[in-house]
């Protein structure tokens, strides 16, 4: 009896270091996973607390096309591509505004970027309104309220009175 | 080896076939465990990375809420962005829609994408969502305080609106 013990168990041991072989990995890449996830949400999280966005100049009437000014009050770079604008809560799609970077305000010779997205702490973004695509605004007494939307949600808005 | 008698050679046998059986079918059903635990930590992992936003103005009611006339219906338009890492499918099926806390059927929901003709929901991305709240169950009632929630992947954000009633002003 001594031998065919030792023997059957043996044999159990060997199924449980299989199985443990198998089954360890596989743990561990779900808790590498979710640890991961949860990096990622904590670096999305700082991001947001990092930016901070403000319009900070209402469409000059004497413009041809309505331009609103906002300055990136945060310490990290905004995506331009990834800003969206709303027009009295109309999303206004991407081809019917033109945007330019400005660092420099104040001084004598700000310097402006107009092909770029990078939307760095201390700059400005100017958005030129493409009246033709906003449906319900023909002129720019039409618009009531202007909301701009980063790429982690942070936003900023602003009202317009009639007539200034 | 003469000693061994056949009594002792069949239950060897017998307790090494029952070891096998037990070893065999312990590692069968931990193979399908540890199958179920990457594909639920997977899972996990998705909604946790999942972050969508609300992005439309709540201070343009009328820019959301539409009361129709008759040519077009009764309807709640959201824009929603994906603020979070993970891409997310853009099709009106994805989405779970609440409104005044009622759930309302994704046949009576529209998506439609608004950077690009595309089947994937990327990270920045905006979604148009439209509720069709004529043709989903009658009993929603769109009158004064309004809040409709969009919930992704486990992932909720709601929006909340005032949508003047017929007697208030305009």
């Amino acid at each position: 009896m001594g031998f065919s013990t030792s023997a059957a168990v043996a044999v159990m041991l060997i199924g449980f270091l299989l199985a443990a072989g198998v089954l360890f990995p596989a743990v561990f890449a779900a808790g590498g996973d979710t640890g991961s996830a949860f990096s990622a949400q904590a670096e999305q999280t700082r991001d947001q607390i990092n930016t901070a966005i403000d319009i900070v100049e209402s469409p000059d009437p004497d413009a041809d096309e309505p331009t609103v000014v906002a300055s990136n009050d945060g310490t990290t770079t905004i995506d331009v591509m990834k800003v969206d604008v709303l027009v009295n809560g109309q999303y206004v799609h991407y081809d019917h505004y033109a945007t330019t970077v400005v660092t420099e305000t104040g001084e004598e010779d700000p310097v402006e970027y107009e092909e770029t997205d990078i939307w760095h702490p201390g700059s400005e973004l100017e958005i030129e309104l493409d009246l033709d695509g906003i449906s319900g605004v023909d002129n720019e007494d039409d618009i009531d309220r202007v909301k701009l939307v980063t790429e982690y949600g942070i936003t900023a808005s602003a009202e317009y009175e009639e007539g200034s | 080896m003469a000693s061994v008698s056949a009594t002792h050679l069949i239950l060897f046998i017998a307790s090494i076939v029952v070891a096998a059986g037990i070893a065999g079918t312990l590692v069968l059903e931990v193979d399908n465990l540890s199958g179920a635990i990457e594909t639920q930590g997977s899972a996990t992992s998705t909604e946790i990375e999942t972050e969508i936003d609300i992005i439309s103005d709540a201070g343009q009611p009328d820019s959301i809420y539409d009361a129709g006339d008759e040519e077009t219906d009764e309807r709640i338009t959201l824009y929603v962005k994906n603020i979070g890492s993970e891409h997310l499918e853009a099709h009106h099926s994805a989405v779970d829609i609440l409104v005044n806390g009622q759930y309302v059927s994704s046949d009576h929901t529209e998506l439609e994408h608004l950077y690009a003709d595309s089947s994937s929901w990327q990270t920045g991305d905006v979604v148009e969502l439209t509720i069709d709240l004529e043709g989903a169950n009658g009993d929603i009632e769109i009158d004064g305080d309004t809040s409709a929630t969009v919930i992704v992947n486990d992932n909720e954000d709601s929006i909340d609106f005032h949508v003047a009633g017929d007697d208030g002003g305009d």
